[in-house]
This record gives structure tokens, C-alpha cells and sequence, in this order.
């Protein structure tokens, strides 16, 4: 089946390049090269450690989308400010719709040469328009950008692969929402390989909230990737609001002394949704910083996993690094595995971790009881503080509001309210 | 107001209470004091309707809008609606659910059920203002999250601020004195005391006597393995703080036999 899928895959790559003569030559080459690594690596199978709560190629579409057409249509409605928002149709570009923001450009595309894993391999060599934008120095932008990742059905049954660089110059600061949904949720099943990866510039600051919010039946594959140099600051936010299968890769390094990461998250599933939360964070430098919680509620018969990977080099001396992975289990039917891996070469570190599985806890719907709240609303109100003790860690308010607002909307109205109480 | 007959109660296969009459009017200060594992918990939160303990024998009944109601007919939540408050001992830590949310929740759950409207929030926060001056609370306890990372003083205090929200008819208040220090206290009890009025009835739960220099009890009563084997005056308390339980104790021993 994997292989069928996999010379499905490669034989129609060609439709994509037949697309590709805009990016030029050399990058054109470039991604042939990928190409041909990626049929080196293949689609990995839960043989492989990476991806042993996983198996991946259960559900993936046989087709890339290839047509590089913009559509008109109407302003994504979860846009949060029209001054700044990056719009992708079926993983391309589109010009024409988004906005940049004064202070951040449309910046020269390079070639990537070295990949995270063989899907990132895969994202480049068929990545039509891969989005490269500069945030120049010093800017700092006092609303959030927007990026709405928006399948209609001309991407149904297909690969969706965008791919996004954003390079923040010293001292700027943004924050983005980037949000992946299609026109109909209900309906459509297609295949998201995204790829993000931020460089950070001395002392800028990038807040990154990604929100999954793709088809029920899709399988969302994504990286995000950060480089900081000296006294960077990136704070990651994933969100995983549900879907057939999601891969949530995250691989951020701190290579500058001073810089600090957050890298939290929150998957909340139910019915048989999938989630699997992948995350490296490399500390490359000394007195560097690093922050996780990473929370998950589990309904129905849901899988989550969350694997935390904290590497410390070597000459990396006076790290201070935090992780913790919370799940609160709301069914005796879901599962989850976690697995925290701290590997650290070097001698002078303060390094916490911990992994947490458990129920709405007896005495604490007492308490919300004993002040005259219904026993089901005193476990949704749990449940929600459960959630919230994350998503306040998101530092923009509008985009804390709409994440909010959507764990509301595509979990709590829907799991919370069939959940046997 | 209420009363208590006869009551047991358990937890798994332990019995707790082994036949506990109480009967307390409205307007009157109760103090149940014991040594430590006589019961005094379980006692309030059996009459708060905690799930973990089974009633295994007795009544309760409580009196709503002058019915004689039988408690146990009650879910928690209903209890709390008609009036009735449990202090916590130890405060349940509710990270991301905000104070303030908590306590407009609850107190609207409140006003709905008793047909009263409900308050909005603009109107709730001055509503409180008063009442976080009276427990010399900073107004940005509300905006934390319920508990968590409160030193033992604010929980206690938040407790008494949610009994001074939802003003209840009986309030019972579990070991509310442990953990504070005196100015805490003297806090606590001016709260307490300034709830008290002639509908309403305070049963104090504790082991020491310190609390009751501040909030004086009608009556005090001496729980011991799940019974009371005692029941006075305010004296009753300065009597034990002088000379503890054991004597109480044996002369309970020498009348059983």
C-alpha cells in the first residue's frame, strides 16, 4: 500500500513541475534534488522510532495539487486584522489577497538544502510557491498576521504543500496566527504537508500560534521550525483541535547566547482523532532558555502523543530548560503516549521534565458544586480551565481570543456537551 | 433550621459517624471541636453532600422557605443553591478558570434557582468591591486563577468571600483557622462576624479555641469517634483549651461502661 502510494506520488511530481519555471533554475534544480532524496527516505512507517504512534500513510491523498492559479474569493473570515494576512489557496500563494504589513517584504527565495525529515524533503520539491518575507529591523507590529491555510475543493483528494520563511531582523517583534482550515470541514478529505521556518536575527521576537482546524477527515502534516540567534525570543503555540491524523512537527534551536523558546501546545481530541505532537528543542549555546507545556484532553476513543526532545550540546553550560506534558483523559477508551527524551552533553544544566495522565478529579467537581454549579457544567468549566492554563500563555491577545474561541467552537460545544457525564 | 438525627456515614467500608444528633436554629453559632479523625470533617461535608461519603443511616432535615426538606434528597449543588456553604478545609486549586469567573458563575447559578436576576459582570465587580474591603483583599485576586498559587491565608480569605457573595443561610466552615496567622485570622473572623444576623447560622469546625476568641459560639459541642459527647456553652471551649479532650474522654469511656 505505501509503496503503491508512494510511485503514485512520484510519477505525478512532474505535474508540479510543469508549474514551477517562475522560481527559476537553480531552485528549480534544487527541488528535483529533494526529489530525489525524499524517494531515498520514503514515506516513514511506525518501524521507524520517530513515528512508532503513528501510522502515517493510512490516509494520504495520491495526488499533489498542482495547479498554480490564484482565486479570488472573499477575506478567510478568521483573519484577525486585514492589515496584515498571508492567504494560501490549496498550499499556494496568493498574491493578490494578502496583505503585508509596513515593515515586512517579500524577501528573495532561496533553496533549502538540509531538511528536518523526509516530509519537509517532500514539502520543498513540490512546494510551488514557496513564500520567503522579511521583517525588517526594528519593526514592531502592534497586530497580529494573520496566515489562513484555506483547501476549497479543488484541493480535495490532493497533497497540499505550502511552504513559508520568515526571516525576523534584530529587534523586531510580530506575532502570527497561522491557521489551517478548508471551506468545508465536514466534508473534505485532502492531505496538508506544511512547512514554516522562522530565523530569528539578535534580540527579535516571533510569537507563532498555529491552529489546526483542517477537514475531519484529512491528515495535516506540518513543521515548524525556528533558528535563534543571540537573545531571540520565540514563542511557539500549537494547537490541535482535531482531526482524522495529524503530525505536529516542531524543531526549534537555540544557537545564540541569551535566546529563549517557548514551545507549548494543546491537542484536544475526540471521537477516533489522532494527534502526535513531535518536538525537538537543541540548545546550541550557554545560557540559554527553554520553556514546555504541552496539554492534551483526550474524549472518546482519541490517540494523542507527544514525544519532547531537549538536546543540550556540549559547550551549552548554564541552560535552563522546563517541560511538562499534561492529559487529562475524559474517556476510558482514548490513549495516549508520552515520552520525554532529554539528551544533554553538557555538565552544568538545570533540566526539569514530567509527564502527567489523569481524570476530572472528584474533589475539584465538589468544590464547583458545593457553589451551586451543576455537576456536567462544573466538569466542562474543568475541563476548559484544564485548556486555559495553556492557551493564556499566548502572548497576542486577539489571536489568545480566537484560539479561544475556536477550542470552543470544534471541541467544547461537541465533545464536552456528549461527553457521559 | 437544620437537624441532624441519628446520622452515620461512611467512607469504603469505615464508619465515620456513628449516630450524630445536632439541631441548630437560626441566628446561632455552633463550634464542633474534637481531637484530630474524630469526624468534624466528615460531618460538614456529608451535610455539603461530598459523593465520597455514604450516608449510611439517620436524617437530615433542613428547613426551606419554612418546609421541613430532607437534605439527602438534595444533589450538592442544589444544597448550595438553598442556602447552604462549606468553607474548604484545604481550598480545591482551579488553574485557568479565573476568580472572578468562578464566583460570577456561581453566584448566578444562585440567583437563577432562587428566581432572582442575574448580575452582570460590570455590575458583579462592584458588587464585590465592598466585600473584598471588608477581607482587605486586593481587587486582583479576582483576575487569578481560582486558588492556584495562593499563599494558605488567600484561600482561606477567598473562601470567606465567596461565603460573603453567596450569603448563605448555613455556613460551615471547616478548620478555617488553620494556617493563618493572627492578623489573618482576626480578618477571617471580622468577615464571619459581620455575615451573622438572625436568618442565617454558622457551624465552625475546629480543634482549637483561638478561632472562637474571635467568633463567639452559642454552643459547642465535643465530637469524638463519631459521636458528640459533649455540648455546652462558649465555656465549654475555655475549658478544653485548659485542660484538652482527655478528661472528656474518659469520663465518656466510664459512662459507656
Amino acid at each position: 500500500m505505501e509503496q503503491v502510494l508512494f510511485n503514485e506520488l512520484i510519477k505525478n511530481s512532474a505535474e508540479v513541475y510543469k508549474n514551477t519555471s517562475e522560481l527559476g533554475p537553480s531552485y528549480n534544480e534544487a527541488m528535483k534534488n529533494a526529489l530525489e532524496k525524499f524517494k531515498l527516505l520514503g514515506i516513514p512507517t511506525k518501524k521507524n522510532e520517530d513515528w512508532i504512534y503513528t501510522n502515517i500513510s493510512k490516509n494520504l491523498s495520491p495526488r499533489f495539487f498542482a495547479r498554480n492559479t490564484e482565486i479570488v474569493q472573499d477575506v478567510p473570515s478568521l483573519v484577525i486584522d486585514r492589515r496584515g494576512m498571508i492567504i494560501f489557496n490549496n498550499g499556494v500563494f496568493n498574491r493578490h489577497q494578502s496583505v503585508l504589513p509596513d515593515g515586512i517584504i517579500i524577501d528573495q527565495q532561496v533553496p533549502s538544502t538540509e531538511f528536518f525529515d523526509s516530509f519537509d524533503t517532500l514539502n520543498f520539491s513540490v512546494s510551488m510557491s514557496p513564500l520567503f518575507i522579511k521583517i525588517k529591523k526594528n519593526t514592531l507590529l502592534d497586530f497580529p498576521v494573520t496566515i489562513v491555510h484555506l483547501v476549497d475543493d479543488a484541493g480535495v483528494n490532493k497533497f497540499i504543500s505550502p511552504r513559508i520563511t520568515v526571516t525576523a531582523e534584530e529587534f523586531s517583534k510580530v506575532s502570527f496566527a497561522e491557521i489551517f482550515t478548508s471551506t468545508q470541514n465536514a466534508v473534505f478529505q485532502y492531505t496538508t504537508n506544511s512547512s514554516i521556518t522562522f530565523n530569528l536575527k539578535e534580540s527579535s521576537y516571533v510569537e507563532h500560534v498555529k491552529i489546526q482546524l483542517e477537514a475531519q477527515a484529512s491528515t495535516h502534516i506540518g513543521l515548524t521550525k525556528a533558528n535563534l540567534e543571540g537573545h531571540a525570543q520565540f514563542k511557539s503555540m500549537t494547537i490541535d483541535l482535531g482531526v482524522f491524523t495529524s503530525r505536529h512537527n516542531i524543531d526549534v534551536s537555540v544557537n545564540g547566547e541569551g535566546a529563549e523558546t517557548h514551545v507549548n501546545g494543546l491537542y484536544a481530541l475526540k471521537k477516533s482523532e489522532h494527534a502526535d505532537i513531535f518536538s525537538v528543542i537543541h540548545h546550541n549555546a550557554a545560557h540559554t532558555n527553554s520553556d514546555q507545556l504541552f496539554k492534551g484532553i483526550l474524549a472518546g476513543e482519541s490517540h494523542g502523543a507527544f514525544t519532547g526532545k531537549i538536546q543540550i550540546a556540549k559547550d551549552a553550560q548554564l541552560v535552563n530548560s522546563n517541560q511538562l506534558n499534561k492529559n487529562l483523559m475524559l474517556s476510558k477508551k482514548a490513549h495516549i503516549d508520552t515520552r520525554p527524551q532529554l539528551l544533554v552533553a553538557a555538565d552544568d544544566v538545570k533540566c526539569a521534565h514530567g509527564a502527567t495522565i489523569g481524570q476530572l478529579s472528584p474533589d475539584e467537581e465538589f468544590y464547583l458544586e458545593s457553589r451551586g454549579i451543576k455537576k456536567d457544567k462544573a466538569k466542562r468549566m474543568l475541563c476548559h480551565g484544564f485548556a486555559m492554563d495553556v492557551l493564556f500563555k499566548i502572548e497576542n491577545l486577539k489571536i489568545q481570543k480566537l484560539a479561544i474561541a475556536l477550542l470552543d467552537e470544534s471541541f467544547e460545544k461537541t465533545a464536552l456537551s456528549e461527553m457521559t457525564l | 433550621m437544620i437537624e441532624i438525627k441519628n446520622l452515620h456515614a461512611k467512607i469504603g467500608d469505615k464508619e465515620i459517624l456513628k449516630g450524630i444528633n445536632l439541631t441548630v436554629k437560626a441566628g446561632e453559632v455552633h463550634a464542633i471541636m474534637g481531637p484530630n479523625g474524630s469526624g468534624k470533617s466528615t460531618l460538614s461535608k456529608v451535610i455539603a453532600g461530598h459523593p465520597s461519603y455514604e450516608v449510611s443511616g439517620g436524617t437530615i432535615t433542613y428547613k426551606i422557605n419554612s418546609k421541613d426538606r430532607d437534605l439527602f434528597e438534595l444533589e450538592a449543588d442544589e444544597r448550595a443553591k438553598s442556602g447552604i456553604f462549606l468553607g474548604f478545609q484545604y481550598p480545591v486549586e482551579i488553574p485557568g478558570v479565573s476568580n472572578f469567573t468562578f464566583l460570577l458563575e456561581s453566584f448566578n447559578e444562585i440567583c437563577k434557582f432562587n428566581g432572582a436576576p442575574e448580575m452582570s459582570s460590570s455590575d458583579f465587580r462592584k458588587f464585590l468591591k465592598p466585600k473584598l474591603e471588608l477581607l482587605e483583599m486586593n481587587e486582583a485576586f479576582l483576575d487569578r486563577p481560582v486558588n492556584t498559587g495562593f499563599s494558605g491565608g488567600e484561600k482561606k480569605k477567598n473562601e470567606i468571600l465567596q461565603m460573603a457573595v453567596l450569603n448563605p443561610r448555613l455556613a460551615l466552615l471547616d478548620e478555617t483557622d488553620s494556617g493563618l496567622d493572627i492578623d489573618a485570622l482576626k480578618i477571617v473572623a471580622k468577615g464571619v462576624n459581620s455575615l451573622k444576623s438572625r436568618f442565617n447560622a454558622t457551624i465552625l469546625v475546629t480543634h482549637y479555641q483561638r478561632l472562637l476568641d474571635f467568633i463567639v459560639p452559642d454552643h459547642v459541642h465535643v465530637l469524638y469517634q463519631g459521636q458528640i459527647i459533649r455540648s455546652g456553652g462558649k465555656e465549654l471551649a475555655l475549658e478544653l483549651e485548659e485542660k484538652g479532650y482527655e478528661w472528656l474522654i474518659k469520663e465518656h469511656a466510664e459512662k459507656k461502661q
